[in-house]
């Protein structure tokens, strides 16, 4: 059910058959996606499917085993995560990464000399501004990492499992904060474990199995194929790992999963 | 007996410079620096040496500043290329064999025979309570409270110092955010090189020694380093003092004046045994 | 059958590659002491003498992973005692160097009590400040005999130059031997653990503070003796070659050279005394030999642990024979029944009460309450972040609860420490695996289970591992974390909680793996307690499943009915219900 990605002139980043290892081992294997200006692409998958490990490559936390990252049409694949950062790169990783001996806004001014528009998108943090990061709550701490990440002024945005840990309704205040960005004409690549609630939101999607994309398109095409996606998410495919794109045994248990 | 805490000033605000070194270093950079003080003796003695030709005392001291500068900054960027995502014990040992390398440098060019070095403000002294204080001794204890001040100033209350205390905390994530690592690294390299060149120098013209004396302050201001628990830059000053003054009062007697070297151990051992008190794991889940 | 079982991958003997490596190094001996001059004899014999300090290095950096600034005041405290006994007693000299030794391993256990809970950083510093304090204190006032002018003398059979060199050689071979069959024996594989994980040390029900002991008061007792053997040599010696320098300069050595290795003890003691003398040949000072350890050391250390020994055995056994793919054992075979142990039973095995755990302002666990029956699987289940793993580490012991109990077959275990949870039973496996790359297979499951539980051979067919000789350094992430979990079960724990094992596995491996585990309550009725991301295999394996999120228990039941729970749909999936 793979499709090529779609064309997109309007790409802010696009991701050529990129391949990442980790400890030596191949974790992503050739994976080809697109986030454009404005939109959000949505990348799913069960965990341990090589989502963290195919960000990490895209930002240059880890160096990539082959294939290209473009940022803007310029190639970035072999330069500096802070060249990248330069360009127009943000990147939330995931885990909440506060500075935790830091305040919220010494968090701020690492990333900017004024911390004002990162108020602006959260002004609940504003009676915060001199707590340490540690005492925040999980959901503040996703706030001035959200934050900071704003502060940089990027062209695109990852960002590594927004909702981990969090309710859902600190979730929705997440996602309206990622919304404004959109406004602003930043694109952002999402990684989720939930899959419901990031199809909803995003544009595009793509579902990453064993380090393969295995299922990609509009969002609410893929929505609209559940077994397609429980099948590919559950990562229950019996494949082998040169060549999972799609094969699946089409009989992980029915009773919990998607059925929208 | 006030003679002797007075004499142990002295010393105590010498090993107070390079505790609070090495605690500024450890906490920006995560290294503890066994090298401390002997990259301070190598701006001391280059200075010694240019005095000796008869460079002016200012110039002399000036250059010797800059070559320990220059050393410290060398050291972190090694540091930074090499062991930034090495684990501690790797650093640690990393660091020890840069130690013994300058250590043997620094006997190469200067030898191991004491050498005098200009005694700023000679003479200069004054009497509280019948006790002589000499202005060396006042000289050391500003320098050490104008390092815990600067430093601490710096760290808290300016953005390089935020960013530089951020890249402690999560280095890549500070990189992700656009922090020059490297430019950050020598900044703080290059501070502490620079304190513990002047330090040395002062300390040298109050207290002169061989290379290999003044290189082994360190053990001492290890001691206080400890004290402050490699975090805390007043408990480490304080620390340093204390190691000093306790030093120089255990030779009130002759026959405590034997264990006298064992002093910053027996702080050290009762600092650890107090903050070690509780079963701790290993960082690792 | 266990004995030879054990015979095959940790003799407590001598292995053929033992045997070759004492014949060369017999013959160099020999070779060296019927032709040198008495110049190089001295020189050799001095470097032998560095080479057993540098043992001592590789016992307690390469084995324990404890960073100590003090070996050379180890062996000072040899020499002195050699010195001391020679102008006191009349002590034969081969009498005075056990002593040596002796003495020099009760310092180093004096010394090491207090330096127990310390590592990395803080240890480094405690044994440079005590090696400091140590050279002013007792080695500055002089060597016993130093003012006397009383000389240490070999015994008469080793007078001679070369006699003395062979009697260094000699006992510089057999502590190689020793400490390279303590390595392979219980204490030194647990050196290798605690030098990997402390935690998973604690985990497998082994005192940390005594494994870093052994080692240190061990490597303390090899470094004495040196010091001993340097007295002889020289006659008398001086604190000058027992300052904290020294002891800074052989460990840059020792990690240039790789010690935990005994061709890298050897080559750095070698090094270490001839580089100074070929420098001084080519009419350079010879001081600047430890400039070129520092660079060495450095280089060494940003190449990976093990130095150039751990290099050149990686390069022997590369063009010795191409590393073929360790092969799996066949796949398991039903187990005997015998081997049921326990009856399946109804009691409640793990009992966890009321257990809560915050951290800052993050309520991570609120109020939990479960119970695992003997012989039984239990699932946890919950999003990332919603205390699953902090749930394990407060009923391991690695995390204190504010209230609430934990209860181990009536016992209450809630304010032991880890190891001695895991004695009673209670074992644990960790996310990040854990499992000391220095040890075999076999090695690890007979540590794991502290030779109390299944023999090695059979747990290795039960769980598909790889064969028992085979290194750890060989096995993929997959197979280290079945490893740990299989040696969490073979040890017939009472309950097991189990992190995640499936995580990582893929395909056939995570059938055979699941089909494995499954087997592990029935067979050792064992409670099992399984935090999983997987529902399948929650599914599959468990009875009952209960669902964590923000730390608290909000549903509990047969997995199909949990996971049809709607609350569960919501939290889990993410639904916005």
């Amino acid at each position: 059910m793979t499709r090529p990605p779609r064309p997109a002139p309007d790409a802010v980043l696009s991701v050529e058959a990129l391949h990442v290892d980790r400890l030596g081992q191949p974790v992503v294997r050739g994976v080809n996606l697109a986030v454009n200006a404005g939109e959000v692409t949505v990348l799913l998958g069960a965990n341990g499917m090589g989502k963290s490990t195919l960000l990490d490559g895209i930002s240059g936390v880890v160096p990539s085993a082959g294939g290209r990252v473009l940022l803007g049409g310029a190639d970035i694949t072999r330069l500096s995560r802070r060249r990248r950062v330069a360009l127009g790169m943000a990147y939330v990783q995931q885990g909440r990464t506060v500075f935790p001996n830091l305040t919220v806004e010494e968090n701020f001014l690492v990333a900017a000399q004024r911390p004002q528009r990162a108020f602006d998108l959260f002004p609940e943090l504003r009676s915060r501004a001199t707590v340490k990061a540690a005492s925040l709550s999980g959901g503040e701490q996703q706030m001035v990492v959200l934050g900071r990440a704003v502060l940089q002024q990027p062209r695109v945005l990852l960002i590594d499992e927004l909702s981990l840990g969090l309710a859902p309704a600190i979730v929705n205040r997440m996602l309206a904060a990622v919304a404004d960005m959109l406004a602003e004409g930043i694109g952002v690549l999402l990684v989720e474990q939930f899959a419901d609630r990031a199809l909803a939101f995003g544009h595009h999607a793509a579902v990453l199995a064993r380090g393969a994309v295995v299922l990609q398109g509009r969002a609410d095409e893929v929505r609209s194929q559940p077994e397609q996606l429980q099948a590919a998410y559950l990562g229950e495919t019996e494949s082998t790992p040169d060549g999972p794109n799609g094969a699946t045994n089409g009989q992980a248990s029915s009773e919990n999963k998607e059925d929208a | 007996m006030l003679t002797l805490v007075v004499a142990g000033l002295a010393a105590g605000g010498a090993y107070a410079i390079f505790g609070v070194s090495i605690v500024v270093l450890h906490r920006m950079a995560g290294v503890v620096n066994f090298s401390q003080a002997v990259v301070g003796a190598f701006g001391a003695y280059f200075a010694a040496a240019l005095y000796d030709r008869g460079w002016n005392f200012l110039s002399a001291a000036a250059v010797g500043v800059a070559l320990s500068v220059a050393i410290s900054v060398a050291v972190g960027l090694l540091f930074a290329r090499l062991f930034s995502e090495a684990d501690g014990a790797v650093r640690t040992g990393a660091m020890i064999a840069v130690t013994v390398g300058l250590f043997a440098a620094g006997f190469r060019f200067f030898s191991d025979t004491p050498r005098s070095v200009p005694v700023i403000l000679p003479g200069a002294s004054f009497t509280v309570g019948g006790v002589v204080v000499t202005a060396g001794t006042i000289i050391v204890l500003l320098v050490a409270l104008a390092t815990v001040l600067s430093m601490g100033w710096v760290l808290s209350s300016t953005r390089v110092g935020t960013q530089v205390r951020a890249i402690s905390e999560l280095p890549v994530v500070a990189e992700l955010l656009g922090v020059p690592l490297f430019a950050r690294t020598a900044l703080v390299w290059g501070f502490t090189g620079l304190v513990s060149a002047v330090g040395m120098i002062v300390v040298a013209s109050n207290l002169p020694g061989s290379f290999s004396s003044l290189g082994f302050l360190i053990f001492p201001a290890m001691a206080a380093a400890l004290i402050g628990a490699f975090r805390s830059l007043s408990l480490a000053m304080v620390g340093g003092i204390l190691v000093g003054v306790v030093e120089a009062v255990s030779s009130y007697r002759p026959t405590w004046a034997e264990y006298r070297g064992a002093v910053p151990f027996l702080i050290a051992l009762v600092v650890l045994l107090w903050t070690q008190r509780h079963e701790v794991w290993d960082a690792a889940r | 059958m266990r004995r030879a079982d054990h015979a095959r991958w940790a003799p407590f003997g001598m292995r053929r590659a033992d045997l070759v490596a004492s014949t060369l190094y017999v013959a160099a001996a020999v070779a060296v002491a019927g032709s040198a001059n008495p110049f190089w004899l001295f020189l050799l014999t001095s470097a032998l003498i560095t080479a057993m300090v540098a043992v001592s290095v590789g016992v307690i950096y390469d084995n324990a992973g404890l960073l100590s600034l003090c070996q050379m005041s180890f062996a000072g405290m040899g020499a002195w005692t050699v010195g001391w006994l020679n102008l006191k007693t009349s002590l034969p000299y081969l009498a005075m160097l056990p002593l040596a030794a002796l003495v020099s391993f009760a310092v180093g256990i004096l010394v090491g009590i207090p330096a127990l809970r310390l590592r990395g950083l803080n240890l480094a510093v405690f044994t440079l400040v005590f090696s400091a304090a140590v050279a002013r204190v007792v080695f500055a006032d002089g060597f016993p005999g130093l003012i006397e002018g009383n000389r240490v003398r070999p015994p008469g059979f080793a007078s001679s130059d070369a006699g003395f060199f062979l009697f260094c050689a000699a006992i510089l071979g057999l502590v190689g031997l020793a400490v390279a069959v303590l390595r392979r024996s219980r204490t030194g594989r647990w050196w290798f653990s605690v030098r990997r994980s402390e935690r998973a040390t604690a985990a497998m029900g082994r005192s940390v503070v005594r494994t870093k002991l052994s080692a240190f008061a061990v490597s303390a007792a090899i470094a004495g003796l040196g010091g001993a053997l340097l007295v002889a040599l020289n006659g008398i010696v001086s604190a000058a070659s027992f300052q904290p320098i020294e002891s800074m300069t052989i460990l840059t050595s020792a990690l240039m050279f790789g010690a935990g290795h005994f061709e890298g003890a050897l080559l750095a003691g070698l090094f270490g005394r001839l580089i100074p003398n070929f420098l001084s040949d080519l009419g350079l000072p010879q001081d600047i030999a430890p400039m070129i350890f520092a660079v060495g050391g450095v280089l060494a250390l940003s190449q990976g642990e093990g130095g150039l020994s751990a290099a050149l055995r990686a390069l022997v056994s590369r063009l010795g024979r191409p590393r073929e793919t360790p092969a799996r054992a066949p796949v398991a075979s039903p187990l005997p029944a015998c081997r049921l142990t326990r009856l399946r039973g109804d009691g409640p095995m793990l009992d966890i009460r009321n257990v809560s755990v915050s951290y800052g302002a993050v309520q991570a666990l609120d109020d939990v309450s479960l119970t695992v029956t003997e012989g039984r699987f239990v699932g946890v289940i919950g999003p990332n972040g919603a205390g699953k793993s902090t749930l394990v580490d407060v009923v391991s012991g690695f995390l204190r609860s504010n209230g609430g109990r934990v209860v181990l077959d009536g016992t209450d275990i809630s304010s032991l420490p880890p190891r001695k949870r895991a004695r009673l039973g209670m074992r644990r496996t960790f996310q990040q695996g854990h499992t000391p790359r220095d040890l075999t297979v076999g090695g690890y499951l007979d540590l794991a289970c502290s030779g109390t539980g299944l023999p090695v051979e059979e747990a290795v067919s039960w769980f598909s591992l790889p064969p028992a000789p085979t290194p750890v350094a060989a096995l993929d992430v997959g197979s280290r974390r079945i490893l740990e979990v299989c040696g969490a079960v073979i040890s017939r724990p009472k309950a097991v909680l189990l992190d995640e094992p499936v995580a990582g596995l893929a395909g056939h491996d995570r059938k055979r793996f699941v089909e494995a585990l499954a087997l592990v309550p029935v067979t050792l009725g064992t409670a099992v307690l399984l935090i999983e991301h997987d529902l399948d295999v929650v599914a599959s394996l468990c009875d009952t499943a209960i669902v964590l999120d923000f730390g608290r228990v909000i549903a509990a039941g047969t997995p199909s009915d949990v996971l049809s729970d709607p609350d569960v749909v919501a939290a889990y999936l993410g639904r916005a219900s």
